[in-house]
């Protein structure tokens, strides 16, 4: 595996898309912060003009890493079943579960590298180009990282998964945000009428890091209250993250294990 | 004399749904042969090669690789195999150069220098700097066989690997597989349905039809299995057949409906027969001397097997 690892390094190294990645998306949040700079010197009135509201649209958001890995993820792996790039490797010995690994692995290295620019060039450009105000702080942005760091990696795990399991990229997606949103939704609904699912429900991360459930994340131009302020927060959502990668690894290592390419 | 099998099938067999590909297929391959897979589309080729790069799982039967079986050895074993099933695999935005260096990493291959050995090798070096999905389909089986070679591997697996090579294209990878084959004591396992080539390549066939290996045989035996013919049209048949009967005996002759004479095996030189006829003042019309290819021999095969 060690070396699959490597030569997937020198395939990220040595291609375009993850360059272009990093770059649109460093630039999509310098201009969002450019637009809220216009909009502060030419429209006294706008008061979303600050660094809180340009934090908040990520401190509010926290499911968007799982979306944003998920995206690399599929990136880096949408084109193996028509590439036939895979069939090379299996036929080199190299086994499906180890495999699977090794695409889990550099698409949260790769998520990771590209994490690095994008946030420095959203938190620096926010507060050089924004007066700084406002209840979420760049604490609450740097925190938020750690944070759901778990619960991306569970999301990068089924979205490789998904992608081997369907070979088809929009397949892969849908059934991906299925299992990421569209379940832990049809679970807190039910929750609402058959209280032994309560709980489950708000152990999920698209609910818990919604609004839902006691107290819930507030994140507005008033109030900052995240899930992972206190210590037990931060744990719900490790934990959460933990129990996802476990879930999701056993599950596609099962399906994956003897499946024909 | 016992020969070692590099690659052994037993009673192997794969359904797709409810379309049975292979159908207790065993073929045996013997160390430094060069083993050419024959058969229709459809008749089960791409299957069984998938089967032994480990692409696919057999519903049962068992797979053997140098001599060993079970999933985790058959892996270990892939390793010293080289294969191109269906198309080669490639990143379209890597150049060949970068596609081969991230092969040679992947399968742990010491020094970058094996690169251009392999590239020259291949008769791909000029294309090195060109990106895959610019590669014609035949610089593509090239590459494909270079990534196929990269590891140094002990068998190559190829599914049609002449597949849109130009015929200078044929005749050099012909001439790669049989160097690879003496100089490196390279077992080579190749599909095709184009069997003029695979004459032409293999030293042993297997002959599948219908997901069913019909016979395996040698390139020796089945040049004598392939009869020789000789076909004359003479204005007397009846008394050159007399006279055949008396002065070749051995000759196996049979009067065709068309009234022409066919010796099947001939003992004899073509002017033998000619000059027969000629003292006996009958007159030769047509004297043609053929051999059975081996697409008759495969087309025979197919008809007795129904």
């Amino acid at each position: 595996m060690t070396n699959y690892i490597k030569s997937e390094c020198y395939r990220v190294f040595h291609t375009k898309p993850v360059y272009l990645t990093a770059l649109i998306l460093s630039g999509l949040t310098l201009l969002f912060n450019m637009v809220l700079l216009l909009f502060h010197r030419y429209a006294p009135d706008f008061s979303y003009a600050t660094t809180s509201f340009s934090y908040s649209n990520l401190v509010s958001q926290p499911m968007l890493y799982c979306l944003i890995a998920f995206f690399i993820a599929a990136i880096l792996y949408e084109g193996e079943n028509r590439n036939g790039t895979r069939k090379n490797s299996i036929a080199y010995g190299i086994c499906r579960t180890n495999l699977f690994l090794g695409k889990c692995l550099i698409s949260l290295f790769t998520a990771f590298l590209i994490l690095i620019p994008t946030m420095a060039v959203y938190a620096s450009s926010a507060s050089l180009l924004l007066p700084r105000q406002g209840p979420v702080t760049m604490r609450d942005l740097f925190m938020e990282i750690p944070a759901v760091s778990l619960v991306a990696t569970s999301s990068v795990v089924l979205g490789i998964f998904m992608l081997e399991l369907f070979g088809q990229v929009i397949y892969s997606i849908l059934a991906w945000y299925f299992i990421m949103f569209g379940i832990p939704k049809i679970i807190f609904l039910l929750s609402i009428k058959l209280e032994f699912l309560q709980t489950a429900a708000l152990w999920m991360p698209a609910n818990f890091f919604t609004n839902l459930g006691h107290p819930g994340m507030q994140v507005t131009t008033k109030t900052c209250i995240t899930v992972w302020d206190t210590g037990a927060g931060m744990g719900k959502c490790l934990t959460a993250g933990g129990i996802g990668i476990l879930l999701f690894s056993l599950w596609a290592i099962a399906a994956l294990r003897k499946k024909d390419t | 004399m016992n020969r070692e099998y590099v690659i052994e099938t037993k009673s192997v067999t794969k359904s797709y749904g409810s379309l049975l590909a292979l159908d207790g297929v065993s073929i045996h391959v013997a160390r430094g042969s060069i083993y050419g897979l024959i058969g229709d589309n459809g008749a089960g080729k791409s299957t069984l090669l998938k089967l032994l790069a480990g692409h696919i799982f057999a519903a049962s039967g068992e797979i053997l690789l140098f001599g060993k079986t079970g999933e985790k050895e058959l892996e270990r074993c892939r390793r010293q195999t080289g294969t191109i099933i269906e198309q080669p695999g490639f990143f379209p935005g890597m150049t060949a150069e970068q596609m081969l260096e991230y092969y040679r990493i992947q399968k742990g291959v010491p020094g970058k220098e094996k690169i251009e050995e392999i590239l020259k090798l291949t008769g791909i070096w000029e294309k090195r700097k060109s990106k895959c999905k610019t590669l014609s389909l035949g610089q593509k089986q090239r590459l494909g066989l270079a990534i196929a070679l990269i590891s140094e591997p002990q068998i190559l697996i190829l599914d049609e690997p002449i597949n849109g090579l130009d015929p200078s294209g044929i005749i050099e990878l012909r001439n790669l597989f049989h160097r690879l084959n003496q100089e490196k004591n390279i077992t080579i396992l190749l599909s095709s349905h184009i069997l003029t080539e695979l004459q032409q390549t293999a030293d042993t066939f297997g002959f599948l039809h219908k997901g069913r290996i019909l016979e395996e045989i040698s390139s020796e035996k089945l040049m004598e299995q392939c009869n020789d013919y000789l076909n004359i049209t003479v204005t007397d048949p009846q008394s050159y057949t007399v006279l055949l009967e008396k002065h070749a005996p051995k000759d196996s002759c049979l009067v065709l409906p068309d009234q022409s004479i066919e010796i099947t095996n001939p003992m004899r030189k073509p002017e033998f027969y000619s000059q027969l006829a000629a003292e006996h003042g009958i007159l030769i019309k047509s004297l043609e001397q053929r051999h059975a290819s081996l697409e008759e021999y495969f087309i025979n095969l197919k008809g007795v097997s129904k």
